[in-house]
Formats: structure tokens, C-alpha cells, sequence
């Protein structure tokens, strides 16, 4: 048995109402990573977290924090911090009373909470005094990440922690996440915005119906998929010509051009066909995204 | 974990306006008794609630009996019921739940804020109703019926108890209030871990009561009546009485029992295997 921070063997949860949620999911994430769980709605992210930190019991399998099997109120959960679905306090205290009797719950004293790094990070100000119930999402979402920040846990769980936040708080919880990972912790994230894993994370794995459908390095499965990006003069004419070329995998509209996904066929081929049918070809670009990954691992796991 | 718990408690308006209310009514009570001289004996009947202004110690007895029937088990309910219920509704249970602490810990340390609370509820109707008393009606030695014996239901007259022993009734007779409502403690506390709407717990709490007084209410039910819930709530009233009688309030201390462990029970076991997806 490994003590890696994170180790799935053979996961499972049914629930009596929505059936087979996860199902024999296996993964390991090693000390240091930031690791992205990605996967479409449904797709089970939210209850292998809940797993995680004991909270959902599985149906079969375990869920292992450091070696450990957990347990719900396991003492290895003081090495934890989590963020699950969205943050949420007592409504009728302040930020700040919320974080201390959500520190002092676990029987651990203030001092060891690191307290004032994580009001840093919230940024809330006066506000921190305010009751919960006047913050807005965004507000409730960075007291959330701050939370998830005391103790300065070796391991981060979070599900979404974008979720809310204007574009420069987003940028700024991803430089945290960078921050937390260069001093040594692991984290953990589910996301739905790829461009955001794709940016911050060093491994990723994709989860599609309770099934495990890939996991590797960012730079492995951005590899693996291929797409162009090309710019024409007739942009209807193109789709007529290029929808009928072996080899197209999936054709976009992104104006002013066409994003189109590959799959075995080459970029002179498809210029080829344009100029044959008398489409001028002004730009073409190569691109390889998580994205184009995600959706043909996607795609081929529904054939 | 109780800390923690009751600082949720205690800075909420809810409790206060919950307490509050056992500090109003009492003094409702006082202040129309003072104001219209207190209730008339009924075709020479004597009752204890009749004798609420002989003595400043009376009024607590007074506001017992109004406050314990209904009022009391409600906010009773309320604690209880809101406990776990409540948090799951905020989401805050999982938070709470991701700590390094039992699910154990979690419920003791709720069950026990929630039986602080209404202990303190209890205690409020008596004292408002002894301070509020005393000051509309004097600190004399109080009034009580008397009967031809403890299991006789007709009074035949009046006698006096002293202060002192008064006093020492009216503690034992609050304790045991306090006491009968921990079977709906339980019952909602056991809802509240069941369910993740606090209205629900709260209300199955006060519908418990309802019920069970609604069939203690029916005679032909005979000695089973003996059994429900409530059936001993109002048995502290017999302390109150000369010659006292202890034989049902006995049975009322006992008869909680099985129904706090059975209700603590499934709350303990339904807890431990619950999934939390609120």
C-alpha cells in the first residue's frame, strides 16, 4: 500500500435512486500534482470527492488519504482542506466566526489554523465581520477557498473553485492553486472549465458515467487529439466540402473561421480539398487543446 | 463540540425570540391574574390553577401548567428538530463532517446543545413565573387542595405548605417537565437526522405531541393510554396536592426511558450509515 495522497481502488457508490454513479474507478494521484478530474455532468466528479472525505460510503472499493482507508472524522482529514460543490456557512455568523468555529470543530487550537494567511487570502476586509448571509456568491466563494486554506492542509479537495468568481478572481484562485502546489501540497480539482485545468493542472483525468475513460499527464492528453483552426473565404462552402472529407472528426463554426477535430486525415489534405473546390484558404493553425481532447475521449467512448 | 455548537446557538435570534417566550407568557399570565383578581372556583371546585394568586409561588405552578402542554414541547421541537436538519439545509454539515471528527462526537455535541436549550427554556417558565409571582402576589406560604387520599380526585379543602417546601416542590416539579420532554427531544433530534428539511423534524416533533394527547383524550383506550408519551406529563401536579402522590410521577421518569434510547438509537444508526448529499 502506497501513501500517496490520493489512491481509488476499484471505487464504486450505487445510489438507490440514480443507479451506478461510480463504478470501479481506480486512480492515484501522486504527492505534488495538481491533478484535474474532468468529466461532463453526471459524470460522477462530485461523489468520488464526497468519497474522498468520507462522506458518501462506497458501495465497493476504497477511497485511501495518504495510505489511509477513510473514514468519516478520520484523523487523517486534518491533512485535508475541501471545498464540495459550493462553500457554505451559518448563515446568521460572520466570515470570520464562520472559519474559527469551522477550524475549532476539529478540536484543533486557533493558533494552529494560520489564520491571518487565510483572511489575506479572502480579501474580504471589514466585510470578514459581516454576517454570511449578506455576501454574495463571489464573497461566499473566496471565504470557501479561505476555509479550505487553514491549517495549511498537504492536500486540497476542490469541486469547482471557480465557480462564481469575476475573471480576476478567477485568475487570482489559479495563481493560489500554483502558490499551494509550489510549497509541496496536492490538489485535487474538478472542474468544468477545461481552459482552467488545462492551466493549472499537471494530470488530469476524464470520468464519463461513473467510468474512468482516460488519466495522464496535461501534456499526454493534449497529444492525443489534434485540431485546426482554418480561415476561408466562403465559410459554408467549406462545411459543404470538408463534411464530406475521411478523416474530419467534427466541424465548428467558431467565426470568422472553422475549428475542425482530426482523426488520422493531414492539414495538406484538407487544403487540398478546399482549393479543389475553389474555397480560398487565407489561415491555417494547428491546435491542440484539452478541450479537443476531452471531447474525442468523449466521443469515443460513446462509439 | 458543544463550544462550537452552542456559539451557533447563542448568536441567533431564533433562540432568543424561542427563550424569549418562555419569559413572555408567564408574565402574560401574572399580569392578567394581578389585573382581573385570577380565576373564579367553579361550582366551589378547587384546582390548583385557580389558586394562582393566594401566593407569589403559586404563579410558577400556574405557568407550568400553561406552558407544558403545548408551548413548551414546541420549542422543544424546535431545538431538537433544527439540530442536524438544519445545517444539512445551509450545506454546512459536510463542512462540519470533512473535520477530523466523528459522526458521534457531531450528534452528542448537538443532542447535547439542543437538551441544554430546552432544560433552559424549562427553567425560564418557572423562574419568570416565581420572580413575577412574588412581585404581583408576595412571597406567602402557599395554597394547595386537599384530598381524602392520594388516589382521591375530589378536593375537600385548602392547606398550607411553607415557602421552603414549596420552593423544594416547585424544583422537582420543573425537573420533571424538563425530564418528560426528552422523549420529543429525542423523536425530533431522531427526525432531524433523517430528513434534510428542519420544518419536517420540527413539525413531527410537535405532531408527536398532538397526537398522543389527542389519544390520551379518548377513554376507551383504556390502559394503553398509559403508554403514550404525554399520558405523565401533568403528573408533577400531584406534588401540589395533600396527601402528595409519587406513584405516576414515577412512572412518568420511567416510562421516557425506552422511548429516548429507541429514538437516540435509530438517530445513532441512521446517522452512521446516511450519505450526505446535501
Amino acid at each position: 500500500m502506497s501513501d500517496a495522497p490520493i489512491e481509488l481502488v476499484g471505487l464504486s457508490k450505487r445510489f438507490p435512486n440514480a443507479g451506478m454513479v461510480v463504478d470501479n474507478l481506480s486512480l492515484k494521484v501522486e504527492a505534488g500534482r495538481v491533478f484535474g478530474l474532468l468529466g461532463p455532468n453526471g459524470a460522477g466528479k462530485t461523489t468520488v470527492l464526497r468519497m474522498l472525505l468520507g462522506l458518501v460510503h462506497p458501495t465497493a472499493g476504497e477511497a485511501r488519504l495518504f495510505g489511509e482507508p477513510v473514514r468519516a472524522g478520520d484523523s487523517v482529514l486534518r491533512r485535508v482542506g475541501a471545498l464540495v460543490e459550493r462553500p457554505a456557512f451559518v448563515p446568521h455568523l460572520s466570515g470570520f466566526d464562520n472559519l474559527e468555529i469551522f477550524w475549532r470543530a476539529g478540536g484543533q487550537p486557533l493558533s494552529e489554523s494560520h489564520i491571518d494567511d487565510a483572511l489575506k487570502i479572502a480579501g474580504l476586509g471589514k466585510a470578514i465581520r459581516r454576517k454570511v448571509r449578506t455576501y454574495s456568491t463571489g464573497m461566499r466563494q473566496r471565504l470557501g477557498i479561505a476555509q479550505v486554506l487553514l491549517g495549511a492542509p498537504d492536500l486540497l479537495l476542490l469541486d469547482e473553485p471557480t465557480v462564481g468568481l469575476d475573471p480576476e478572481e478567477m485568475r487570482e484562485t489559479r495563481n493560489l492553486i500554483r502558490d499551494v502546489s509550489e510549497r509541496g501540497a496536492t490538489v485535487f480539482l474538478s472542474s468544468h472549465i477545461l481552459a482552467e485545468v488545462e492551466q493549472v493542472c499537471t494530470h488530469v483525468a476524464i470520468m464519463d458515467r461513473g467510468h474512468l475513460v482516460s488519466s495522464g499527464s496535461v501534456a499526454q492528453m493534449i497529444g492525443a487529439a489534434a485540431s485546426v483552426y482554418l480561415e476561408v473565404d466562403d465559410v459554408d462552402k467549406a462545411i459543404k466540402v470538408l463534411g464530406s472529407v475521411a478523416g474530419v472528426e467534427r466541424l465548428v463554426h467558431e467565426p470568422p473561421g472553422l475549428s475542425i477535430m482530426l482523426d488520422g486525415v493531414q492539414r495538406k489534405e484538407l487544403v487540398a480539398a478546399l482549393v479543389h473546390a475553389g474555397v480560398g484558404v487565407e489561415t491555417i493553425t494547428s491546435r491542440h487543446r484539452l478541450e479537443d481532447a476531452f471531447l474525442q475521449m468523449l466521443a469515443g467512448e460513446e462509439q | 463540540m458543544i463550544v462550537v455548537e452552542f456559539r451557533k446557538q447563542v448568536w441567533r435570534l431564533r433562540t432568543y425570540l424561542a427563550l424569549g417566550l418562555m419569559i413572555a407568557i408567564p408574565v402574560i399570565t401574572t399580569v392578567a391574574f394581578k389585573l382581573s383578581g385570577g380565576p373564579k372556583e367553579q361550582n366551589g371546585q378547587i384546582n390548583l390553577f385557580d389558586l394562582g394568586t393566594r401566593s407569589g409561588l403559586n404563579m410558577p405552578v400556574d405557568s407550568l401548567l400553561v406552558m407544558s402542554g403545548f408551548l413548551l414541547p414546541v420549542i422543544v421541537s424546535l431545538f431538537a428538530g433544527s439540530a442536524i436538519a438544519e445545517e444539512a439545509s445551509w450545506g454546512s454539515l459536510r463542512y462540519l463532517l470533512v473535520r477530523p471528527v466523528s459522526r458521534s462526537r457531531l450528534l452528542t455535541g448537538k443532542l447535547g446543545v439542543a437538551a441544554i436549550l430546552a432544560l433552559v427554556a424549562t427553567l425560564l417558565i418557572t423562574v419568570t413565573g416565581l420572580v413575577g409571582g412574588v412581585i404581583a402576589f408576595g412571597w406567602h406560604p402557599i395554597v394547595i387542595p386537599s384530598f381524602t387520599s392520594a388516589s382521591a380526585t375530589t378536593p375537600i379543602s385548602l392547606t398550607t405548605l411553607s415557602q421552603g417546601e414549596a420552593l423544594a416542590r416547585l424544583v422537582a416539579s420543573t425537573f420533571y417537565v424538563a425530564w418528560c420532554m426528552t422523549g420529543i427531544l429525542a423523536f425530533a433530534f431522531m427526525l432531524s437526522t433523517i430528513t434534510d428539511a428542519a420544518l419536517g423534524a420540527v413539525s413531527g416533533g410537535i405532531g408527536l405531541t398532538v397526537v398522543s394527547e389527542i389519544l390520551d383524550a379518548i377513554p376507551p383506550l383504556r390502559t394503553s393510554r398509559n403508554f403514550l408519551i404525554t399520558h405523565y406529563w401533568l403528573a408533577w401536579t400531584d406534588l401540589f396536592r395533600h396527601p402528595v402522590g409519587t406513584g405516576e410521577v414515577i412512572r412518568g421518569v420511567l416510562l421516557q426511558i425506552p422511548y429516548v434510547i429507541a429514538f437516540l438509537l435509530v438517530a445513532w444508526w441512521w446517522f452512521h450509515r446516511k450519505d450526505i448529499v446535501s
